[in-house]
């Protein structure tokens, strides 16, 4: 059944409102709402190209130390190398050190004795556990004490020190003993001995 | 609570969801600064050791600089005898140049003690009665012409002629790290 729409008006009765009004407070809400929205894209904005920034950042930062500890990396190999080579060069200048040649030591010590006296027997002798160091042991004949005092000369002359000297007579031979040391400086410190 | 009510507490909540969701970008944000300021800190901090290290590298560079020329003047010297053979033939060759009259000649191979960088040596032990004059200058153009040998040692007495000499020498020719296998 049709009923036009005039008809229906008619009927409609007056209604008092069923849901009262909200309070002035509550009805700021909506309009925070549009705020909050509003804000919150600026806001948000704002963090991603704040983030966008830090993210750069931190990747470039990454990159200059990933680069800093390489070359630490290489200056730390570098530095390893030359310690290898300082020892290596230590330890050949230990070896030179004691290596020095014995030959002028030997002919001096042969050049210093005078016709009266003879030496029967001379040896030099490094320490093996300190081979910087030689032994001298001599026996001599004839007018020893002072054939010795020229021999000790000669010795002093080839700068070498005299240490912890020992001095035995028997049956008209002196016989001699004594550490040398070098007293001149290393090989390192002195461009004197050179291949 | 009427639906008035009702939008209101769904408005309030989406509102609170919006401000979390801010508050969480803006974390978010933070958290990656401090992860940039960290790694900052971090290229500062290797930035800085890295200089201290180059600087005592060059410091250490200029301190050792005599040590190192002195090794490679000296390196050469080593590396020329790499083998025992070549050692032995070095000695023996010039006790046959200068015709010596050798009693004695033996060989062993040593290893020597607090030097990483010369493990090993060959020792000669030989015994030769000759000339005064010719013996020694043997011994002195040996010492000369092998610069790395050491003579341990070196004994001289009197030889059997008048102007012979007996020399009994123990020597130690180093040979190259390389060969000490």
């Amino acid at each position: 059944m049709l009923i036009h729409g005039k008809a229906i008006d008619d009927f409609k009765t007056e209604r008092k409102n069923i849901t009262p009004p909200l309070p002035m407070a509550l009805r700021l809400v909506p309009i925070l709402f549009y705020l909050s929205i509003v804000c919150g894209i600026l806001m948000n904005g704002i963090f991603a190209l704040q983030f966008a920034d830090a993210t750069r950042a931190r990747d470039q930062a990454t990159q200059e130390l990933s680069a800093t500890r390489a070359n630490l990396a290489k200056v730390d190999e570098e530095r390893k190398a030359l310690e290898a080579e300082v020892k290596r060069a230590s330890d050949i200048a230990a070896w030179v050190e004691s290596s020095r040649p014995l030959q002028p030591l030997a002919v001096n010590i042969a050049r210093s004795i005078g016709p009266e006296s003879n030496i029967v027997d001379l040896k030099l002798e490094r320490d093996p556990e300190n081979p910087a160091q030689l032994k001298l042991a001599l026996r001599l004949t004839g007018d020893s004490t002072k054939q010795l005092d020229l021999i000790l000369e000669r010795i002093a002359a080839e700068k070498y020190r005299i240490y912890t000297p020992q001095q035995t007579l028997i049956r008209g031979e002196i016989e001699y003993k004594a550490t040398l040391v070098w007293q001149a400086g290393t090989t390192v410190e002195s461009a004197a001995v050179t291949p | 609570m009427n639906s008035k009510h009702l939008a209101v507490v769904v408005v309030g909540l989406l509102i609170i969801c919006i401000v979390q969701g801010s508050l969480s970008m803006q974390n978010t944000a933070n958290k990656r600064r401090q992860e940039a300021e960290k790694q900052r800190s971090a290229v500062n901090q290797t930035q800085s050791q890295l200089s201290r290290s180059t600087t005592q590298l060059n410091d250490f560079k200029k301190n050792s600089a005599y040590l190192v020329e002195y090794l490679q003047k000296w390196q050469s010297y080593f590396n020329e005898v790499d083998s025992a053979q070549r050692a032995e033939l070095n000695i023996s060759l010039r006790i046959k140049e200068d015709n010596l009259v050798s009693l004695s000649q033996r060989y062993e191979m040593v290893t020597l003690k607090g030097n990483a960088t010369v493990p090993r040596a060959l020792r000669a032990y030989l015994t030769f009665e000759d000339n005064y004059a010719r013996v020694l200058n043997w011994i002195g153009r040996v010492e000369q012409q092998l610069p790395t040998m050491r003579i341990m040692s070196l004994q001289l007495s009197k030889g059997t002629a008048a102007n012979d000499l007996r020399a009994v020498i123990m020597l130690d020719q180093p040979l190259a790290a390389a060969s000490a296998k």
